[in-house]
This record gives structure tokens, sequence and C-alpha cells, in this order.
């Protein structure tokens, strides 16, 4: 009985112990394999504790001025509220206003813009009489006849060749009259006023116009033309000088000479003023050289073709194309021969080099292109004029760039005339880019764009448009200096260096972007920083590097890791201008040609840009970086959960073998914890694991058996292997082998201290300072005497004392107070008392007593290391600042040592470098608490209840939440639990990726076609807590999504007929309806296609789009397209024919019936007469009738000079028939 | 007949001609004569002179003083202080919108406010207003001038009759036209005589000055841009500076003819922030 009892119990026993035996197995090798996670399970329970600083530096830094990436500069968008006010409070008229700045009676157009409304209208402004028509005048400045084409493409305004005697003038049929008139040309006589020649033709006109002698009564005489003779009454000879003997006049030789109007030579002049033949010293006195106008070929220095006879003592045939002009001896103190005048050399000498008059050149202040012009420089145009160089700055902060070509194609002929021109800076254009679908195929064809690539380590590489010429940005001026901060923001990027244990070794081994930790980083990083505009490190205009860049390494400024020496000394030579170098001539044929703008292109060079073979887009350029952190995310968050639910307690009852498992367990445990004390690396904490779990196992067996003591030899084999393995395992060392954070910051550039080199601004007269230009030399620069004569740039006064420092009491959040306010600083407190809530945006400020740059941080360091800038990185006086503090307790949990109170240390500096006296403390509190708060959705992406496009069939939400959270998403209103998808939330604590706090993503599917969708999203806080702790959402965010009720549609396209004209232009306004669509619609055209489109300019408000063209006659094809904001696009196409009928009235019969005349033309006209020739003033002829045919009585023996004008008001300059009755 | 050479005969009178004291009296007689002769002659001119003259400083009479010339000159001092103040204050007397450069108030006459955007022509037909402005300018100083010549030839004597005054003026190439026109009637012992047309021409470059304006502010208004490096090439008689300053173009238009300088602002596609 007794050994039946004690075989059953052992069969129990067996059995109990096999199975242990197998779940050991298998709960044995789990823990081998997950021995890596328990390595750094173990590794993050013991993990250093971060301070606030830390948790700061990984939140802040990177996102508080972190840069939006899209940054548009569109002019034409509006501010709600905003519209065109005609006269505002400040007396400027037609502007885009709030309302409040509009004075009381003064129209006011909410949400349009200046140009779409009826008072702000743009129009011609004239008087017919006198010929005058102004372009773009507001009919209330307009005190005679206006009309609303702005360009004036009226008749009366077309533009002829007036016939003034010896002279000729480009100007309106109405000038003509009054210049004929007043120069008694038109006394008797008509106007002579040619149409059909443009302003070229009409200057060479002026050199065939066949002059002599006119002979008055008493032997006076005039030079004139025969015209002009005839209205004076004299008897002309052409060709004859008025002192030729034959003539008999009163008129006599001279030694005088003078220049005459519209010729360029020096002339002699007889002894009645009038100009007689070149003057030639040696034939003063030749009786024959003042018989006759002499031939060109027979005039002295006719061959100087290259000189123009340029400072000639005896030759006076001067020649402006070949470089000389008359002009007075005395005043430029040179001594001719005979007479007052010379022909002046006008070809001018700029360092050392000749350019001839008419010729312009491009001059810089540095290096020039590839994101390299230095801060305060701008272009500069020079031009030679008439002997004097003359400057023409192009637009300051280069917002204009200056180009040069040396050559012309003239007929096929190469012909070298240097020629340049200020043109606009395309620059914010290359900026918007990057926040567009393929942006960077774009980049390649814009204009001033090129594509920076940034390739520094494996992930750490991605492409970016940037401006070939930076723009620069005020020093001084606040507006500025805040787009300034965001601009340079986006350089502001984080490399995260990833790494891992050695597996056979003791230390650690790079997994990504090993080369982030070489100068590398930061040169090419600043490079970034410099191409976006005046950011980073970089120089002035002489030479002076200043910093503005911090480079960190785990939230510490690491200066091993700044640029080098010799890399600053590179950024110092690109202050000195690069001989040979301009910018470049690019084609802007495709856009001239989708602007619908005719005419011959000047010569254009292909752009050379060079596109990189990688075309990654901006944000996939981060792919390293998102690479990195997944690394980072996932082993902590699953080794967390595994830790609390894979410890395993020891069972009493167990067999040995259950104690072995057990004791393996244990001893696998122990090993791991004493290889993490080593800091072994994996396979090294594998092997003390086994070894261990090999000695807790033969432990267990023993102990939980006949004991310890009872250890056999096989026991203490095992136990010794085990103890080999383990100091095996030993020799492996793991090292520290977390991520690297490499950041660069990228900051706006702020001018060295001090005012040393100021004056060097007033320097060069045909540099002339400007204010930007000024202010870049020294941050106590400033351009003085404004506005006065004696406008300098100098150096601030230095009062020797340090800034003084108060709080900006007018910038505080709602419910906070500067609390303890004194002279070494102030505390922010809740105006009821206690501390901040957590995750409130605190806004505050200080003011200092002048301009000075302040800076913070946690820690009481010197200014230098101090690691945050109050309010950017320039010279304020108001130095503001934002940031949101998280829940203390959030910290904890994560390591974080903080309890709640902060205090922040602030130097200031001023522009000499002063610092005040100690630290300015801010202190503040957080509120440490239970949270009892569930998340809040402060943002989403799209907008909620936003229009999306009508066939789109998901939408990708992206949420913010002002915490840590989790989030799902439904159709319906259910609790989180039963919400059948789940946001991707993949941000970690203390890194949030948006400004606003933690983001969420998923994609929303808009099923069946309908108008209105409705999702409901939950979220949870603390997802490191267990459900039972965490705070839920009660109520969901309701998030809608429309969709428009039709998609955008184009109605119509105006013009869309051919339609006639009676100019040679004429003003077109082109008008595109739309319909249907979302709430904004915007339009764009093009006279060459859809490639290239040109925006109006526009609010998006308006249904009805227009823009004004003059366009020549002609046939026209314009496409447009209109988008809404939803990106549903239509596009139209609309095409015409303007018709310019520019052929006169022709006669088809004329007869005399007795005393009549009768006369039938081709088309409807206006005929009028005179009896005095065919130039007679059309005001001022006998009207004889409008129509097609005439009647009219003459008289016999009468000539009549007929002219009939169209009702395009095409009329021949001559006469349409002369005619004598008989 | 006495010898008018008296000493000489004096001495001689060792050769037995007359004593001198003979001579001396008969020589004393003849002169005598002679001073009161001319003597009747000097006090006839000169009570001549008062009698014709009558009144402070005048020299002529009034039949040879125009009063025609006498307004002219004055309008014509008048109209060349206009003129000089439209030249520098950019088409009007008293600049209206103006910036500060170099000292000086430079008045604009293309503007917009806002940025990137082609300005207004805030002063179109220019010569027009000029002529406006220069009318009004010019009134109260016409009236002077009239009642100075009133004054000038009533002190004379004359009765001065005037009627209504009508006056325009011109900006005409090289000159400036003034057509005046103001009934005047002088009487005098002399007779009636009347006047009407007090015109007066001034030369001045100022028509072509304008002309040359506005082709500038027609291409800022247009193309926020004039190409006036190549405009002075084409017409060497104009010097055209110009200056960027604050956002905005400083133009200056000069005649080098005369040096008359015509001074103006344009704020146009200014590249603000």
């Amino acid at each position: 009985m007794e050994t039946k009892k004690k075989v059953r119990s052992r069969k129990v026993v067996a059995g109990v112990e096999m199975m242990l035996m197998m779940v050991s197995l298998f709960a044995f090798c789990y823990f081998i394999g997950l021995s890596d996670v328990v390595f750094s399970l173990v590794s993050a329970e013991e993990e250093e504790e971060f301070s606030f600083e830390e948790w700061w530096n990984r939140t802040q830094r990177s996102h508080l001025f972190r840069n939006e990436t899209r940054t548009t500069y569109e002019i034409s968008s509006l501010a709600e509220g905003f519209g065109c006010c005609f006269i505002s409070k400040d007396e400027q008229r037609c502007g885009t206003s709030a309302p409040d700045n509009c004075v009381a009676d003064s129209p006011f157009a909410e949400g349009l813009l200046c140009k779409d409304t009826a008072f702000c209208r743009k129009g011609c402004c004239y008087d017919e009489a006198s010929g005058i028509y102004d372009r773009n005048v507001l009919s209330v400045d307009c005190l005679t006849e206006w009309v609303k084409d702005p360009n004036c493409n009226l008749p009366g305004a077309a533009l002829g060749c007036c016939i003034l005697g010896a002279e000729t003038s480009y100007e309106t049929e109405g000038q003509c009259q009054v210049d004929s008139f007043v120069l008694a040309l038109g006394d008797s006589g008509g106007v002579d006023w040619r149409k059909d020649v443009n302003e070229a033709g009409c200057f060479l006109l002026a050199t065939e116009q066949k002059e002599g002698a006119c002979v008055l009564e008493g032997g006076a005489c005039k030079f004139v033309t025969g015209e002009s003779c005839h209205n004076y009454g004299g008897d002309f000879f052409e060709d004859y000088l008025c002192t030729s003997p034959e003539l008999n006049t009163s008129c006599e030789m001279t030694r005088q000479t003078q220049c005459v109007d519209g010729k360029d030579g020096v002339y002699f002049v007889d002894s009645c003023g009038n100009p007689a033949n070149i003057y030639n010293v040696w034939k003063v006195d030749d009786v024959d050289y003042w018989d006759r106008v002499a031939e060109l070929e027979d005039l002295c220095g006719s061959r100087d073709i290259d000189g123009g006879n340029a400072n000639s003592e005896e030759c006076g045939n001067c020649n402006r194309f070949a470089g000389s002009i008359c002009s007075s001896a005395d005043e430029d103190n040179f001594n001719v021969d005979i007479g007052d005048f010379y022909c002046r050399d006008t070809s001018c000498l700029f360092k050392g080099e000749s350019y001839r008059n008419g010729e312009s050149w491009c001059v810089y202040d540095g290096a020039i292109g590839e994101g390299n012009d230095v801060v305060g420089s701008r272009h500069w145009r020079y031009v030679c004029s008439q002997g004097v160089v003359v400057v023409e700055p192009c637009a300051d902060y280069r917002n204009q760039i200056c180009i040069q070509a040396d050559e012309f194609d003239v007929n096929g002929k190469s012909v070298p005339f240097r020629d340049s021109a200020c043109v606009a800076n395309n620059w914010r254009e290359c900026i918007n880019l990057n926040s567009e679908e393929d942006g960077t195929t774009a980049c390649e064809s814009a204009l001033n764009c090129r594509i920076e690539t940034v390739d520094v380590a494996d992930y750490f590489e991605f492409d970016i448009c940037l401006p070939q010429y930076p723009a620069g940005f005020s020093l001084s001026e606040e507006r500025s200096m805040t787009t300034a901060s965001k601009l340079c923001g986006m350089g502001t990027q984080t490399c995260t260096v990833v790494r891992e244990g050695e597996k056979w070794g003791r230390g650690c081994e790079y997994v990504a972007n090993e080369d982030c930790l070489t100068s590398v980083f930061a040169e090419e990083m600043n490079d970034f920083c410099r191409g976006l505009g005046d950011c980073g490190g970089s120089v002035n205009i002489v030479g002076e590097y200043s910093e503005n860049y911090d480079v960190t390494k785990d939230g510490v400024t690491d200066s091993s890791l700044f640029l080098s020496s010799s890399w600053v000394d590179k950024l110092k030579d690109l202050a000195k201008p690069v001989p040979g170098q301009f910018a470049e001539v690019e084609n802007y044929s495709v856009f001239l040609e989708a602007a619908g703008i005719w005419g011959p292109s000047t010569s254009l060079n292909a752009s050379a840009d060079d596109t990189g073979d990688k075309m990654q887009d901006f944000a996939s350029g981060l792919s390293g970086v998102s690479m990195a952190i997944s690394f980072l995310t996932s082993g902590s968050v699953l080794g967390m959960t595994v830790i609390e639910g894979g410890l395993l307690g020891s069972s009493p009852g167990l067999s040995a073998f259950g104690g072995a498992a057990m004791g393996a367990s244990i001893g696998m445990l122990v090993g791991t914890m004493l290889a993490n004390y080593l800091e072994l690396s994996p396979g090294g904490t594998m092997l003390m694991a086994v070894g261990g779990a090999l000695i807790g196992a033969v432990v267990g067996w023993y102990g939980l058996g006949a004991g310890l003591a009872s250890i056999g030899p096989v026991g203490w084999a095992i136990i010794i292997i085990g103890v080999i393995l383990m100091i095996l395992g030993s020799l492996f060392g793991a090292g520290d082998c977390d991520d690297i954070e490499i950041e660069f910051e990228c900051k706006a550039w702020e001018a060295p201290v001090g005012g040393a080199d100021c004056e060097k601004c007033n320097d060069d007269p045909l540099k002339p300072c400007s204010e930007y230009r000024c202010e870049s030399l020294g941050a106590a620069c400033e351009l003085m005497n404004v506005g006065t004569d004696n406008e300098l740039c100098g150096a601030m006064e230095d009062d020797g004392k340090a800034p003084v420092l108060s709080p900006q009491y007018d910038v505080i959040s709602d419910g906070i107070i500067y609390d303890d306010v004194s002279s070494s600083g102030f505390s922010l407190n809740p105006s009821g008392g206690g501390c901040i809530d957590a995750y409130t945006p605190l806004m505050f400020g200080v003011v200092t007593s002048e301009l000075a740059h302040c800076k913070f941080d946690f820690e009481a360091t010197d200014f230098e290391s101090l690691g945050q800038d109050l309010g950017g990185n320039a010279y304020l006086i108001n130095h503001t600042t934002v940031f949101s503090l998280p829940d203390p307790s959030h910290g904890q949990s994560q390591g974080y040592n903080w309890t709640g109170d902060l205090s922040l240390f602030v130097r200031c500096q001023d522009v000499y470098g002063i610092l005040n006296d100690g630290f300015y403390e801010i202190e503040m509190c957080v509120n440490e608490g239970e949270d009892i708060s569930a998340p809040r959705v402060v943002k989403t992406t799209p907008k909620n209840d936003e229009l999306v496009g009508v066939v789109v069939g998901e939408v990708e939400l992206e949420i913010v939440t002002n915490e840590l959270a989790t989030c799902w998403w439904s159709e319906r209103d259910i609790i989180h639990s039963e919400m059948e998808n789940e946001m991707y939330c993949g941000d970690s604590f203390g890194a949030p990726s948006d400004v606003l706090g933690y983001v969420c993503n998923s994609t929303l599917l808009l099923g069946e076609q309908r108008q209105n969708y409705t999702y409901y999203i939950r979220c949870g806080d603390q997802p490191w807590l267990n459900d039972s702790e965490r705070n839920f959402n009660l109520r969901s965010f309701v998030y809608e999504v429309r969709r428009p009720e039709s998609v955008i549609v184009i109605d119509s396209v105006e013009p869309g007929t051919d339609f006639q004209t009676s100019t040679d232009m004429t003003t077109v306004e082109l008008r595109i309806a739309t319909s249907g669509g979302g709430e904004e619609h915007f339009c764009s055209y093009s006279f060459s296609g859809y490639e290239n489109m040109i925006e109006l300019f526009e609010t998006g408000g308006n249904r009805m789009h227009t823009q004004i063209f003059n366009r020549p006659a002609g046939r026209n094809e314009i496409f447009v397209e209109c988008e809404d904001e939803t990106g549903d696009f239509a596009r139209g196409v609309t095409e015409f024919e303007i018709i310019h009928d520019s052929s006169i009235p022709q006669v088809s019969r004329i007869w005399q019936d007795q005393s009549f005349v009768n006369l039938i033309l081709n088309e409807g006209a206006e005929c009028k007469y005179s009896l005095d020739g065919c130039k007679f003033v059309w005001d001022e002829g006998v009207s004889i009738g409008e129509g097609k045919e005439f009647e009219f009585g003459v008289v016999k023996g009468k000539k009549y000079f007929i002219r009939c004008k169209d009702v395009h008001g095409n009329v021949p300059s001559g006469c349409l028939v002369e005619l004598v009755a008989t | 007949m006495c010898r008018v050479d008296a000493w000489s005969s004096w001495w001689r009178h060792n050769d037995g001609i007359y004593k001198y004291e003979n001579v001396g009296i008969k020589m004393k007689r003849g002169q005598v004569t002679i001073f009161i002769i001319v003597g009747i002659l000097l006090v006839a001119s000169v009570l001549g002179f008062f009698f014709l003259t009558e009144g402070e400083g005048g020299f002529l009479s009034p039949s040879d003083l125009s009063p025609q010339e006498f307004v002219k000159v004055c309008v014509r001092e008048a109209v060349e202080e206009s003129i000089d103040k439209i030249l520098l204050n950019g088409g009007e007397i008293e600049a209206s919108k103006t910036i500060l450069y170099k000292g000086e108030e430079w008045n604009y006459l293309c503007y917009i406010n806002e940025s990137y955007y082609p300005c207004y022509n805030i002063h179109p037909l220019l010569e027009l207003q000029i002529e406006r402005e220069i009318e009004e300018d010019i009134e109260d100083e016409l009236g002077d001038c009239f009642d100075k010549m009133r004054e000038s030839f009533e002190d004379e004597g004359f009765d001065v009759d005037e009627g209504a005054m009508s006056y325009s003026v011109d900006l005409l190439p090289g000159h400036v036209a003034v057509n005046l026109k103001k009934s005047v009637e002088l009487s005098g012992e002399t007779g009636t005589r009347s006047f009407e047309d007090f015109g007066v021409e001034i030369m001045s470059p100022i028509y072509d000055l304008v002309r040359v304006v506005r082709e500038i502010v027609n291409g800022e208004t247009e193309y926020c841009h004039f190409n006036y490096d190549t405009y002075s090439f084409v017409y060497p008689e104009y010097e055209i500076q110009r200056a960027d300053y604050d956002y905005s173009k400083i133009y200056s238009v000069i005649d080098r003819r005369s040096g008359s300088e015509f001074k103006f602002a344009v704020r146009s596609c200014a590249f603000e922030w």
C-alpha cells in the first residue's frame, strides 16, 4: 500500500514537472529572445533623469521657433474685414486698410482689391485740344475728360512725327498743332503730322529736312526749311547759307560758333545768328565754306567714326553715336581754337575701363549668386551718360538684381555694346515652391531659383528650392525681423545619429547619419541657412563675420561642430566682388510669351542651373530623421509593456525542475541586470543571461530539492560552465548607445556688436549709403540726418550704460500677471494666485531701456552660452516670447525630474556689447497634480468644416492635441473603445511635432457621394498608463468635411468675338465668369498655354475675374484656368481678333455739276476742305458733311483741298483730293 | 572886334598896341555879353526842364513811357517767380504730397501707398495744371502791377481809367505766354491814350521740361520704369537724374541749355515688406 502511494505521487509530480519543463522551455527561449529588449528595458528603468532644461531643449528649441515651411508672399490676399479704402485717416488714397482706418465718408469696399473697385479704378485723363493723354488717373483727379481705359488707347492719343521746320517731335496730333502754331509754322499753312512714322523714324526724319537760306525783305535772312520760309513769305534757296555772296544778304561771316538744337555738331554762326557749316578752324575765313551747305563727306573729321572728333580743338563735327557732342568750352575749361564750343567726349572711364556713351554695366558689392550675396549688399547699375558715370542702384534688400548683356544681335551681326538692367528678384517664388507639390521640379525652370542639395549623411539628405540671390531683411524694422526669423527658421533642422551596441564588443556602432557628427553638417546646413536670406553665419559688405547659428548635440551647444576658421575665412572672401561675375540673364521668353508681351526678346542664355539627381522633396528629405525617430520610439514603448508582464513569480510546491526553470528565469534576469551594470553588449548580455540561468537552474534544482549542500559533481559542472559563460559575457561591453540628436539652428543675421565700421558706408559716392547697408555694418550703426543733405551712416552714441530691463506690461497672457517686480526680475503668476496651468500658452515679455539682444536659459551661465533668444536674434526694445509648459507629473513619469518650479535667467547686451549686471530672473510655477483632464484637439488640418474637392475620395486628416494622446475616430458618436479606426499618433512624450502639440494622423474615407461628412474623434491621454488611469474624452470632437455642390466651372470668357478698333493698341478687358465649386476662386491666364500661367491679382471672393491688357491688332488666344480652395480646377480658352482699320477713306467717284461738286467715298467719313492747303488744322476746315456721299458748292477758279476722316479717325496726312473748280 | 585872346594882346603892349587897361575894358564887355547870353540860355533850359518834366525823378514825359512796358516788366517778374516755384515744387506752387530728400521736399507726381503696384498719376494734364497754378499765383501780383502803374501815371498828372482785367497763362514751346487784357485810358493835357493788350512772353523751357516729365510719369505708372538714360541719349538737350530713396524715385530733369531744373518724385512698385 505504501509503495502504491509513492508510485502514484511520483507520477503526479513527474507530470507536473514535465508540464513545467515544457512551459519553461518556451518561457526560457522567450526570455533569451527578449534579452535585447530586457537589456534596453532595464536600461530605461535606470535611465538618467532629465532636467527641465533637457526637456525644453528637446521640445521648445525644435518647435517653438520652428518655421512653418509654407510661407506665402501673395500680395493679393486680404486679411478678414480688410478692403479697399478710398481715403484713409492717414490721407492715403486707394489703399488696402481696415474699415476703422477709413475716413467716415470715404467709399470702402470690403474684401476687394482697389483695382477691382469703381472708385479706385484707373482711367485715361485727356484734353483733346492740347493733345495730352495721361494714363492711370483716378476720375476724381481729372478735371477734363476721363474714360475707363487706363492705357489711353484713343485715336487722339496716337503718336506720330510732327515736322517742325528743321526739327521733328514724336507727339500726338494735338500737340503738333500747338507746336506748329507757336512756331508760326501753322499760321497760314497746315500741320505736318505723320502718323505712320515711328519714333526712330521721326528722329531720322529730322536729319533729312532740307534747309537753306530764306531771304526776306531788306536783305534779312533766316536759315530754315522751305516750308518755314514759305510761311515767312521769303525766297527760299535750298542748300545756300545766308552768308552766300550770291544772295547779297546782310548776314556776314563771323568767328563765332554755337550748338544747334537737334544736332550734334559745333556750327559756325553768321552775324544774323543763323547756323552755317560745321566748325572747321581751317575754313573760318574760307568764303566758299560760307557759301553753301557742305556735303557730309567734305566736313572735317568725317572719318573719325570711333571718336566723333571728341576733344578736337579744330573740328566741330561731333557725333553722339561715335562718342561726342557739342558742349560749352568755357564750362568745361577746354581751349578750343575758335569760338566757345567744342566736341566733348561723351565716353566714360571707370576703373581703367572705357565705356561708350549710353553703355551701362553692373557692379556688385561682393560675390553674387548661389546664395552668396552678402548682408547689406545690393546690385548697382552704372550708366555712361555724356561722359559722366551715373549710378542707378537696383532696389535695396536685393529685391532687384542687375543683369548685363555685352553684345546685341543686330540683323545677324553681333554688335558689342554693354547694356544692363535692374530686374525684379523672384526670390519669394523660390521659397514658396517648397510647399507645393512637385515644387522642386518647378524650381528647375523658375526664374532666379536654384536647387540646393543638402547631403550630409546617409539618411540626412534632401533637396530644397532656394533663391539664386537671397533677399535681405531690414535689420531694424520689427515686422521685417519677425518675418526674417520665420524664414531663417526653415533652416533649423535636426539630424539624428543612430547607434546601437556592438554585437560582439563593448562599444557602440553607428547605424545611421554618422557624418552628422562632422563639420560637414554645419557647413552644409549653414550654406542652406545663408541661402534663405540674411541668415546664419555670414559676412557683411566689409567682410565682418557674424555667427547667428547654433549647433547642439543632444540639446547642448557643441562648438566642436561649428564652422572651422578656414571655412569662415572662405565666407569672408565673399565680400570681395568676383571679377567678371554677373547675374545670369535667364530665359524670360517663356514668361513673356505667357504674359502675351510680344516683340523681340533680349539676348537670352539658357539657364545654367544644375539639377541634382536626387529629387526628393523637402518633406521626404526628413525621412532619415523619421527613421531614426522610429528606432527610438519602438524600442522603449514595447519594452515597458513587456517588463510589467514579464516577471514570473515563484510558486511553492514545485519540483526541483520547476524550481530549476524558475531559477533559470530568475538567474537570467539576474544575469541581465548584471550585464546592464557592467554595460555589456547584447551578445554579452545574452551570455550572462544564459550563464545566470544555468546557475540559477542548478541552484533552484538543488535548492528546492535536496538542498544546496547536496549539489553533486554534475551540478557543480553546470555551475562552473555557467560561471565561465558569465565571465565570457562580461568581456563584451556595450557602453551608452543612445541616439544623438544634432541640431543646426538657423537664426536671422545680426550685425556685429559696435559701430566701428559705420562710416565706411559713406566712403563711396558711387555707392550711396542706405539704411540697410548702414545697419549691416554694426549693431550701433544707424542712418543719421535722414532726409537732409547730410545723410550719413554713423554710430549711435554709446552711453556706457547697460540696458535696464522691466516687464513688458502690454504683453501678457490673459489671467496672468507680472508679480514681485523688482530691478532683478519678476514672477509670472495667475491673477488668482497659485501656479500656471499646464499646457497653457504663456506669453510674456521684457522691455529694455535701449536696443538690446536678450537671451535666457535655465541655468545662470555666461551670455554666449545662454541657449535661447528672448524675442529673436535681434536688437530690440520689446522682447516677447510665448511657450507652453507641460504637466510636471507627466514629465516625471517619463523620467524628467522637474517639480513645476521654473526660473529663467535673462541677460541682455546693448549694441556696444554692454551686458546688464547679473541676471534678470523670471520665476514661474506650473500646477502639478493629478491629471484629470482629457486631451483637447487644438488644431486640425484640413480645418474643420472645410471644403474638399468634388471627386476627392479621402482626406488625410491631421489633428493636434495639447498633450500626448492616442486617438480614434468613427462615423458614429460612440465611446472610444468601440470606435473602429485608430489614428496613428507617432509623437513621443516631450517631442511634439507641431508647435501646438502632439500630432495624430488618419485617412478619412469619404464614402458615397454626398455633401456633408461628419466624423467623431475621441482621445485618451497618458498612453503609458493603464486605461483605468487615463483620461478619455467623454464627448467627441466633431470633425466635418464638406463638398461643394458642384465642381468649379468657367461659365464664360470674354472677349470671345472679333472686334474693330481705331487705334494701333487696344485696351482689352479679359473677363472670366466662374461658378460652382468652393468659396474662393482664383484664376490665372496665359497667352502661350497651360504650362505657364500667370495668376490674377485677386482675393478669391469674386466670381467675375478681370484683367486688363494692352494688345496690338491681331489674333489673340488666351488660356484661362480657375481653381478653388479644394484644388478642383477648370480650364477655358478664348480666341478673338482685334481688327485695326487703318485704311484712310478712298474716293470712289468725284464730279462737278455746275457749281456743285459731288464726292462719293468707299466708306463713311467726315469731310472738310480748305482753300489754303492740305495741311490745314482739322477743326478749322470747312465741313462738307458726313457719310459716304457729299455735295458742296464751289466757286469757279478756286482750288479746294479736301480731307476726310473715317469713324476710326483715319485721315490722310495730306489731301484726299485737290480740285480746281471750273 | 574884340579879340578874345586878351592875354596875348597884353603881352604885345610893349609893341605899341593898346594899353592893357584899354584892351581889358574892351575885352570885358565882350565877355560879359557872352556870359549874359549863356546865362539866359541856361536859365531858360532849367526852367524849361522843370516845366516840362513836372514831378520827382522823371526825366521822360509820360507820352514816352508806355504803361504796357511798365506792366510787362512787373508781370514778367511775377511769372518768373512762379515758374521758379513750379520747377522746384514739382508742378505746384506749394507742394502737396512730398518726400524729404537731401533737405528738400520733393513733390510726388505719381504715387501709390501700397507696395508692388504701379502708381496713380495724381497730377494729370500737368501743363494745364501748371497754367492754373501760375494764374492763381500771379493774380494778386497782376493787380499790384496795375496799381503801381496807375499810381505812377497819376503822380505825373494823368487820369487813369481802368476796366476789368482778364488774363490767362499758356505754357508754350520755349516760353510762357501771359495773355493779359485790361482796358486802360490815360488822359492828360496832351490827350487820351488807350491801352488794352498787356500780354507778355517769358522765355522759359518749362513747357519742354513738362513734356519730358510727363513721359517719365507715364512710363512709371505703366511699367514702373522709365529708361531715362536712353532718353537722355536720344535727347541730349535734357539731363535726367534719378535717385532711389526710401522706396521712391527722386527725379530731376534739367534743360542743359538754360540750366532750369524740374524736380519731382514717384512712388511706384515699391518693393517694401
